[in-house]
């Protein structure tokens, strides 16, 4: 059975549970409202859609639907396994953005939407919601990985994907290997979580590597044809500091695995590593195959590109899940998603003309403890999709000690705006 | 693949209901929005390197992005992000942060140096950075000016630098005040701003 058509099942299944769980006509959580939001997920896409709905438009109630009461954020997490820093500095809650923009945070789960009644179903009641935002984050393929599963594969090849324990279980690994050791790193074909983001970690584990295990060596598996992101820099960063310890292998995708031995194979080769950071393909969160958002590729969610909208009408798509054309899935996307969103839901709701999008998306890579470069961009909608504009963006010439500085600056930012 | 999803995506465009016609151009709430993830919501940048903008002038923002996008000013994104604006777009933004409240930073600042800084202020630079730092008053009517008291330190030390190593112009009048600065003296002014919520 392929891929898409197990996804296109898994969905159905999500579907039927909604249906059932509406005709169970759970309790409602909150009073009923003719003017609310309700955002799923805590994320940089979600905290941000809550809190710009109501910066712009106090009058509409905004409830944000989380599972956990803080959240672990992703960038900066390759510093964490290359020990130069702690997760907790990753780490935000929720009380601020709630007490400051009025917002109810509701520790919960989604178990089911129910675009028809427009309710969310939870195990605490369900919630009514004018318009919807769904920020889910996203899932792995591995049914795409021979001898690969969700919940054994990971503990053994982490992924350090989504931050948090897979994170330090990497950092352990690492710590625990032998000077001497090799490191195999796996890269799922394009599009995934964050773009730079692998080839950042290779820097930065090398640059663990190189002080503290000089004799190891990461064999880098990469399905795409070349490094994804930035690919110029991180290729003189590793030539100029980290020459003989990082072999980058191009086209080479990781389809099976063999748990036991720690080693995985390209269909060409079998390579065993001591530790594998195996990164599978990805694809949205179980949540948006649940609210039947997931387009035909049974993998991401098509968007309408100037008000967010997806497939089903009143479900509203931000952050790595949807597909916003040429834009990157990255932490600063989302965060100008859910902003684009929430203006021009606003709209919506006012019978107001959505207003022209435009985005902006800056990140920064460091390549050892000091030094990092940024990418940056602007997108425009040109014919209901979303482009890159020609004239702004790029790279800077080289890596440098102030662009880490900057790229400190620009996380405590990124941060502090999701959170308060 | 790339090909499949833009199909699907143009069969979905298909099926939706029409959009209602777009405003041609981003309104100034629209663009000035995505600006809050480096420089903090409306402005009020919590990361010391990145400067508060909002309650900045109009003018000083508009002319800030007008150099960064001829190159006459050093950045790290902004000069890349500045050409992919129109000009007019410039004081849209402008309006929009000159409207929002200057946030002042909370951070530590050495009262030495900040009172050193004080008294190099008070004879090279109220004349124009007015109530140490609060206002800017163009009194020649020459080029517009940021507020400085409150900014944050790590980005006054950045800027002051790249005065002193010549990798900007000076706007009119700070390069007779430059050339009268000691050693040790921007760092002393930079504390001085900064010390002053």
């Amino acid at each position: 059975m392929s891929a898409s058509r197990r996804s296109f099942l898994r969905s159905a299944a999500g579907l039927a549970l909604g249906g059932l769980a509406w005709r169970s006509r759970a309790q409602d959580l909150l009073p009923r409202s003719e003017r609310r939001v309700v955002v799923v997920g805590g994320g940089f896409g979600g905290a941000i859609a809550a809190k710009y709905i109501r910066l712009n438009d106090p009058t509409v109630e905004v409830v944000l639907i989380e599972r956990k009461t803080s959240y672990i954020a992703c960038p900066f997490t390759n510093l964490v396994i290359a020990g130069l820093r702690d997760l907790a500095e990753n780490t935000v809650g929720y009380d601020e953005l709630a007490a400051r923009h009025q917002i109810t945070v509701l520790p919960t789960e989604v178990t089911a939407v129910d675009p028809a009644a427009k309710h969310v179903v939870t195990p605490r009641g369900t919630i009514n919601y004018t318009r919807l935002v769904l920020s889910p984050g996203i899932d792995f393929r591995y049914d795409e990985i021979d001898g690969a599963d969700p919940a054994r594969t990971p503990e053994i090849m982490p992924h350090a994907w989504q931050a948090g324990e897979q994170t330090l279980l990497l950092r352990s690994q690492l710590e625990a290997m032998r000077n001497g050791g090799t490191v195999v790193m796996s890269i799922p074909l394009a599009p995934f979580r964050c773009p730079p983001g692998p080839y950042e970690r290779i820097s930065l584990m090398a640059w663990y590597l190189k002080k503290a295990k000089p004799k190891s060596k990461i064999i880098v598996l990469d399905a795409n044809p070349d490094i994804a992101a930035k690919s110029r820099l991180f290729r003189a960063a590793w030539q100029q500091m980290y020459k003989g310890m990082v072999e980058y292998r191009p086209s080479q995708k990781v389809t099976r695995v063999i748990l036991e031995r720690r080693a995985v194979d390209t269909g060409a080769e079998t390579i065993r590593g001591d530790v594998v950071n195996l990164i599978p393909p990805q694809k949205a969160a179980p949540l948006a195959f649940h609210a039947g958002v997931v387009g035909d590729d049974g993998k991401w969610c098509p968007v309408n590109q100037v008000t967010f909208e997806s497939r089903v009408p009143g479900i509203h798509v931000v952050g790595d899940a949807c597909m916003a054309g040429a834009m990157p899935k990255s932490a600063f996307s989302a965060n100008s998603q859910a902003k684009v969103a929430a203006l021009n839901m606003l709209a919506l709701m006012a019978g107001r003309e959505p207003d022209a999008p435009a985005h902006a998306n800056v990140c920064y890579s460091y390549v050892n403890d000091k030094e990092a470069m940024s990418v940056a961009g602007l997108y425009r909608v040109l014919g209901g999709n979303t482009v890159f504009v020609p004239q702004a963006g790029g790279l800077p010439t080289s890596y440098t000690e102030l662009e880490g500085i900057q790229a400190a600056s620009w996380f405590n930012n990124m941060l502090r705006e999701m959170s308060s | 693949m790339r090909l499949r999803a833009r199909c699907l995506l143009l069969a979905a465009a298909l099926l939706w209901p029409a959009s209602p016609a777009l405003a041609e151009r981003p309104s100034a709430a629209m663009l000035s929005e995505a600006c809050g993830a480096c420089h903090g919501t409306r402005g009020a940048s919590a990361g010391p390197a990145t400067p508060i903008i909002g309650g900045q002038s109009a003018s000083y923002i508009a002319a800030s992005l007008n150099a960064f996008r001829d190159g006459r000013r050093p950045s790290s994104v902004m000069g890349r992000l500045a050409k992919g604006f129109a000009r007019d777009d410039y004081l849209l933004m402008g309006n929009f942060f000159a409207a929002q409240p200057f946030v002042p930073s909370r951070q530590a600042t050495d009262p030495a140096l900040a009172a050193r800084g004080r008294s190099v202020h008070e004879v090279l630079c109220e004349r124009c950075h007015a109530d140490g730092g609060r206002r800017f008053e163009d009194r020649e009517a020459k080029a517009p000016g940021p507020i400085l008291a409150g900014q944050w330190l790590q980005y006054l030390l950045i800027t002051l630098n790249e005065f002193i190593a010549r990798q900007r112009p000076f706007p009119a009048g700070m390069d007779e005040a430059f050339r009268q600065l000691k050693r040790g003296d921007a760092e002393a002014l930079a504390h001085y701003y900064a010390s002053r919520p």
